[in-house]
């Protein structure tokens, strides 16, 4: 009798053990992605044509646990006004064929999910890769939880030296040397 | 008519010039050109186009592809076929319609490592 209350018991506390494992595990393993977030950037110098181009098509996934952040875009899916800007961008500045991408691998620091219900500030830093070439970059991110989408912006700059990227003297006046990146990105949760 | 002859020279030169300006300027400003208008480099099923491009990824970049295959999940901006392709509409109130086996034609703009799917822009049905 003893031996199978006994018995009962210890299947019940499996059964919450396996429970409080699997709740746990989920709040671990929680990711939020989008596969169309939208990356901009201007390169235009004042009384010139201006130089700017949007990509909203790029691939950000999120780790909530760990603020760990990585993004994905296509050169070719940054879409300019003009067609021959265009063209030149991917042909002769970004050797598009050859690097198809730009990938950003970093970390949102100290991120916690639930403290993101009004917007708040957190540092984001990482690698970004483009042309196969790596650089440190350091942001500050706006990130906020809206309708359960998880919204993320955030500015900075590079310059087209920082990845070996060559412009003709011709059109170097008119080609600013920093270029100012923005993107904002709604991630919603993986199910 | 009772310009003088110098006048009407000028402004024939004027007139001239402007026509090639506006000319060069269209030809230097056009904007991107719309798929709709591009030569089409593939038509088949999704199965076919994902081996296709598991050969060689950067051969495709760019191509206007017309894609058949079935829907398994969409979200607010597309849709994905066959688990492997996801698919941006230009116009995602299109989405709406819902029909499990489909034709699409749209742009493929790369293999995408972070999600291990293909991905392609600018689509819009076919049916």
């Amino acid at each position: 009798m003893e031996i199978r209350w006994l018995l009962r018991k210890l299947d019940l506390m499996n059964k919450i053990f396996l429970l409080l494992l699997f709740t746990t595990f989920n709040l671990v393993s929680q990711t939020y992605l989008t596969r169309t977030g939208s990356t901009e950037f201007k390169a235009s110098v004042d009384a010139f044509e201006p130089i700017k181009a949007s990509n909203n098509s790029t691939t950000v996934i999120l780790k909530t646990n760990s603020g760990n952040l990585a993004a994905q875009l296509f050169i070719t899916a940054f879409k300019f006004k003009v067609a021959l800007m265009q063209e030149h961008f991917n042909e002769n500045y970004m050797d598009t064929n050859e690097y198809p991408k730009a990938i950003f691998i970093g970390n949102l620091n100290n991120f916690n999910l639930s403290k993101i219900s009004e917007v708040k500030q957190y540092s984001l830093s990482g690698k970004l890769m483009i042309r196969g070439i790596e650089k440190e970059i350091s942001t500050i991110a706006n990130v906020n939880l809206d309708d359960e989408k998880i919204i993320i912006s955030a500015t900075f700059s590079v310059s087209p030296q920082d990845f070996n990227i060559k412009i003709p003297y011709a059109v170097r006046k008119k080609i600013a040397n920093k270029i100012n990146i923005s993107l904002k990105y709604e991630l919603t949760e993986k199910k | 008519m009772s310009l003088p002859k110098k006048s009407k020279i000028i402004l024939l030169f004027l007139l001239i010039s402007l026509t090639v300006i506006s000319g060069v300027y269209n030809y230097i400003m056009k904007p991107p050109k719309n798929i709709a208008s591009m030569k089409i480099n593939f038509t088949g099923t999704s199965n076919e186009f994902i081996k296709l491009v598991e050969e060689s990824s950067i051969e495709w970049l760019g191509k206007i592809v017309i894609l058949e295959g079935l829907v398994t999940s969409k979200d607010a901006k597309g849709i994905m076929l066959n688990n492997r392709i996801y698919c941006q509409f230009i116009d995602p109130t299109e989405i709406k319609v819902f029909q499990q086996k489909i034709k699409i034609k749209g742009r493929f703009i790369g293999y995408d490592d972070l999600m291990s799917e293909l991905k392609l822009d600018q689509c819009d049905f076919q049916n």
